[in-house]
C-alpha cells in the first residue's frame, strides 16, 4: 500500500480502504490476524492513533474484532458483510465519476458500453491463462 | 500529568523572542512545535527546561514549578542545537553517565541504535559531525525513557535513510510505551503524518494549537479553470491562492459546499505544509 | 539520585587532574632530593646540614583554586542537560569542593611527614614542613595532633582556595565582555597601584589618618583572626562560606549559554 499524503481523503481512510481490499481480495481470510497498529504506525511513519482510528473504522463495521491480548481478527462474514456495502457505493465511487469523465472526453454510451465489455474481456482472458 | 506553560515572555535586548506563550503539553501525546526559524522554539524549549529564564509566567511539570527542581526537570529530556556534553566525553562515557542521572535509561537500547545508526561509540561527542552529533543525541532521547522528551530540530544534518530510522525508531518506542514528544521543526511535511496535536508559533507567540486533524479539516482547496475559481471564492474566508497559468488552487477556511460545487471545480483537502506557510508567511 | 550522580561527576572530573599534579610534585621532590643529595656529598658536607622543604600547601592552593576556575562551564551545562537544578549543581560542589580539599589536606601532610621521616632515617638532614608547622610551629604538640591539627588546617585553607576559585569563575561567567575586560583588568591594577595611591592620598590629603586606623582597627582584626590556630581555622571557613554565598547567588540566574 502506498498512502498519499495530499490526498483528500484521510490517512485513516486509507488505511480502512487498504485492509478492506485486502479481505475481500483474501489476503486477511476470516478469522485472520491483520497487523497492528505499532505495525501500521512504524512502517508508514504515521501517529498511531491515526492507524487505530483506520482500524476502529472497520471494528464499527462489525468487520474486525478485537482478542484481548493478542490483537485484530478479521470477523467472520466479514467478506459478505463488505461486498454488500461496497456493492452500495458502487454507482456513486465508480459509474458517476466515469460518465463524468466519458463525457468531458465526449464519448457516447455506446462506446462505454463496448470499453465495459472490453475491461470484462480482458479479465477472463487473464484468469485463463 | 502535563507541562503547562502559562503567560512565558522572554526578551533578549529588544527582541521579544515568547510574548505571553500559553501551551499545555499533555501525557502520551505527539507534538509538533512548528515556527519559523527564529520564531521562538528553542527559547521556548530552553524556558521549558529551565535553561533559561522567563521575565513573566510559569512552566509546571505534572504541577511542579520546574524553577530549581530537580524532580521535574529529571521527567523532561531536552535534546538541543546547543551540546552540553563536555569536551572530552566520549559516547560510551556519556551513556554511561546518563544512566547516573536517570535511572530508566536503557543502555542496551542505546547501543543496539547507535549501531543501527553506525554511530562511533568511541568518538568524542564534541567531534561527532553535524549529523551524528544529531544521531547521538538522538540516540540519548530515544533510550532515556523520561515522560516528557523534547527534540529541537531533531532531524538536523541526517540523510534519508537515518531520518527514516529515526522515525521509525520514535514510533516504535512510542507504541511500546507512551510518552510526551515535542518534535520542534521547521520541516512540516516530514513529520506532518506522525504528530497528533500541533502548536505553531510565530514571532513569539502561539498562532494555533490543537489536534492535527482538527486544523486541517478547518479548510480545504478548491482547484480549477482561474474565473470559476474566482467566482467562487466571493464572500468566504480565502488564506491563499496559487496559480498556475489559467489554473488556480485556493486554500479556504470553512465548510466546503459541496452540493453547490460548479461543474470544473475539484476540491481537496489542506496539507499542514501550506497551512503553515499561509499561517507564517507574512 | 541526581545529587549522586553530579558529585561523582564532578569527583571523577577532577581525578586525573589530581593525580598529575601529585605525580608531578613527587617527581620534583625526588628529583631535587637526588640533585642536593648529590650536591652536597660532593661538597661532603655531612648530615648536620638542614634543607627545609615547604611549600606543598600553597601549591596545592594554587592548584585548588585553578581546578575550581576550570570545572564550571562544562559541568554547569553537563548538569542542566541531565536534569540537575542550579540548587543540586550548587550544592554537590561544595561537597566536591570540600571531599578535594580534605584529600588533598592528608595527602599535603602524609608527603610532608614522609619525607620527614625518610629524612631522619637516612640522616641526611632533610625536613620537610607544611605550612601549617611553619605558621603555628608551638601548637604541633605531639605528632598525632599535630598531624591531625595540619589536616584540618589544610583543609579550610583548601576549601577556601577552592570556592574562591568558583566564585572567580562564576563572576567571570555572568559578566557580560565588558565586565570582563573592567574586573580582568580592573583588579590587577588595584593590587598594584591601590595601595601606593592610597597611601599617597593618605598622607597627601587625611593626614595619616587611613594608617591610624588601619593601625588601630584593621591590623588587630587581622591579627586576631588569624593569631591562634583556631581563630584561623574559623576565619578561613567564614571567608569560605563568604565566598560559597557569592557563587551561590551568582549561579542561582546563571542560564545556559
Amino acid at each position: 500500500m502506498e498512502l498519499d499524503f495530499n490526498s483528500e481523503k484521510t490517512i485513516f481512510q486509507q488505511i480502512a480502504d487498504w485492509l478492506e481490499d485486502s479481505i475481500l481480495s483474501g489476503a486477511f481470510p476470516e478469522e485472520s490476524q491483520i497487523p497492528s497498529t505499532t505495525e501500521f504506525s512504524v512502517l508508514y511513519k504515521i501517529n498511531p492513533a491515526t492507524a487505530l482510528k483506520g482500524i476502529n473504522l472497520l471494528v464499527d463495521e462489525g468487520v474486525v474484532y478485537k482478542k484481548r491480548g493478542v490483537g485484530m481478527f478479521v470477523a467472520a462474514g466479514a467478506v459478505e458483510k463488505l461486498r454488500a456495502k461496497r456493492k452500495e457505493s458502487f454507482y456513486d465511487h465508480f459509474v458517476a465519476s466515469m460518465v463524468a469523465e466519458a463525457k468531458r472526453l465526449g464519448m457516447n454510451r455506446e462506446e462505454v458500453t463496448a470499453l465495459i465489455h472490453r475491461g470484462f474481456a480482458q479479465e477472463q482472458k487473464e484468469e485463463t491463462l | 500529568m502535563s507541562i503547562v506553560i502559562n503567560q512565558v515572555s522572554k526578551s533578549f535586548g529588544p527582541v521579544r523572542a515568547l510574548n505571553r506563550v500559553s501551551v499545555t503539553l499533555e501525557e502520551g501525546k505527539i507534538y509538533g512545535l512548528l515556527g519559523r526559524n527564529g520564531a521562538g522554539k528553542s527559547t521556548l524549549l530552553n524556558v521549558l527546561t529551565d535553561r533559561i529564564f522567563p521575565e513573566e509566567g510559569s512552566v509546571t511539570v505534572d504541577g511542579e514549578p520546574v524553577r530549581d527542581n530537580d524532580r521535574a526537570l529529571s521527567k523532561m529530556y531536552l535534546m538541543s542545537e546547543k551540546n552540553c556534553y563536555p569536551e572530552s566525553m566520549r559516547v560510551k562515557e556519556a551513556f554511561r553517565w546518563t544512566k547516573e542521572f536517570y535511572p530508566d535509561f536503557d543502555q542496551e537500547f542505546a547501543w543496539n541504535l547507535a549501531a543501527a545508526f553506525e554511530l562511533n561509540t568511541n568518538a568524542k561527542v564534541n567531534k561527532l559531525s553535524t549529523g551524528y552529533s544529531s544521531i547521538f543525541k538522538l540516540t540519548v532521547a530515544l533510550s532515556v525513557n523520561t515522560p516528557y522528551v523534547l527534540l529541537d530540530e531533531p532531524v538536523l544534518g541526517l540523510d534519508a535513510n537515518h531520518r527514516d530510522l529515526f522515525y521509525r525508531t520514535l514510533l516504535s518506542r512510542y507504541t511500546q510505551r507512551p510518552f510526551t514528544v515535542v518534535i520542534s521543526t521547521h520541516l512540516i511535511e516530514e513529520v506532518a503524518s506522525l504528530i497528533e496535536d500541533v502548536v505553531v508559533i510565530h514571532k513569539g507567540e502561539v498562532l494555533r494549537q490543537g489536534s492535527c486533524q482538527d486544523l486541517l479539516s478547518q479548510g480545504y482547496t478548491v482547484t480549477g479553470p482561474k474565473g470559476l475559481v474566482e467566482e467562487y471564492l466571493k464572500g468566504k474566508n480565502v488564506l491563499g491562492v496559487d496559480a498556475l497559468g489559467g489554473l488556480e488552487s485556493a486554500y479556504v477556511l470553512g465548510e466546503p459546499d459541496r452540493s453547490s460545487l460548479p461543474q470544473g471545480l475539484e476540491l481537496s483537502g489542506l496539507d499542514l505544509q501550506k497551512l503553515f506557510i499561509l499561517m507564517t508567511g507574512k | 539520585m541526581k545529587a549522586k550522580a553530579c558529585f561523582l561527576y564532578q569527583i571523577l572530573d577532577l581525578r586525573w587532574a589530581v593525580l598529575i599534579y601529585y605525580l608531578v610534585i613527587f617527581c620534583l621532590t625526588l628529583l631535587t632530593n637526588i640533585s642536593v643529595i648529590s650536591m652536597t656529598s660532593s661538597l661532603s658536607i655531612n648530615g648536620e646540614h638542614t634543607v627545609i622543604m615547604s611549600g606543598l600547601t600553597f601549591a596545592s592552593g594554587i592548584f585548588i583554586f585553578i581546578v575550581g576556575l576550570n570545572s564550571f562551564t562544562e559541568s554547569f551545562r553537563f548538569a542542566l542537560q541531565n536534569g540537575v537544578s542550579r540548587r543540586t549543581l550548587f550544592l554537590t560542589r561544595l561537597a566536591t569542593a570540600g571531599a578535594t580539599a580534605l584529600f588533598m589536606g592528608l595527602v599535603d601532610q602524609l608527603f610532608h611527614s614522609l619525607v620527614s621521616l625518610a629524612g631522619q632515617n637516612l640522616s641526611s638532614g632533610w625536613m620537610s614542613l607544611s605550612l601549617f608547622q611553619q605558621l603555628y610551629p608551638q601548637a604541633w604538640g605531639n605528632p598525632v595532633q599535630g598531624f591531625f591539627l595540619s589536616v584540618v588546617f589544610g583543609f579550610c585553607l583548601l576549601l577556601f582556595m577552592a570556592n574562591a576559585g568558583y566564585a572567580v569563575v562564576m563572576l567571570f561567567y555572568r559578566l557580560n565582555k565588558l565586565g570582563k575586560v573592567l574586573v580582568g583588568a580592573g583588579v590587577p591594577a588595584l593590587l598594584i597601584f591601590g595601595i601606593p595611591v592610597l597611601k599617597a592620598l593618605d598622607s597627601l590629603y587625611f593626614g595619616e589618618r587611613l594608617r591610624a586606623f588601619g593601625n588601630a582597627v584593621v591590623q588587630p582584626v587581622l591579627d586576631f583572626a588569624f593569631h591562634t590556630v583556631p581563630n584561623c581555622m574559623f576565619s578561613l571557613l567564614v571567608l569560605a562560606a563568604l565566598f560559597a554565598l557569592f557563587d551561590w547567588l551568582l549561579l542561582r540566574r546563571a542560564i545556559v549559554r
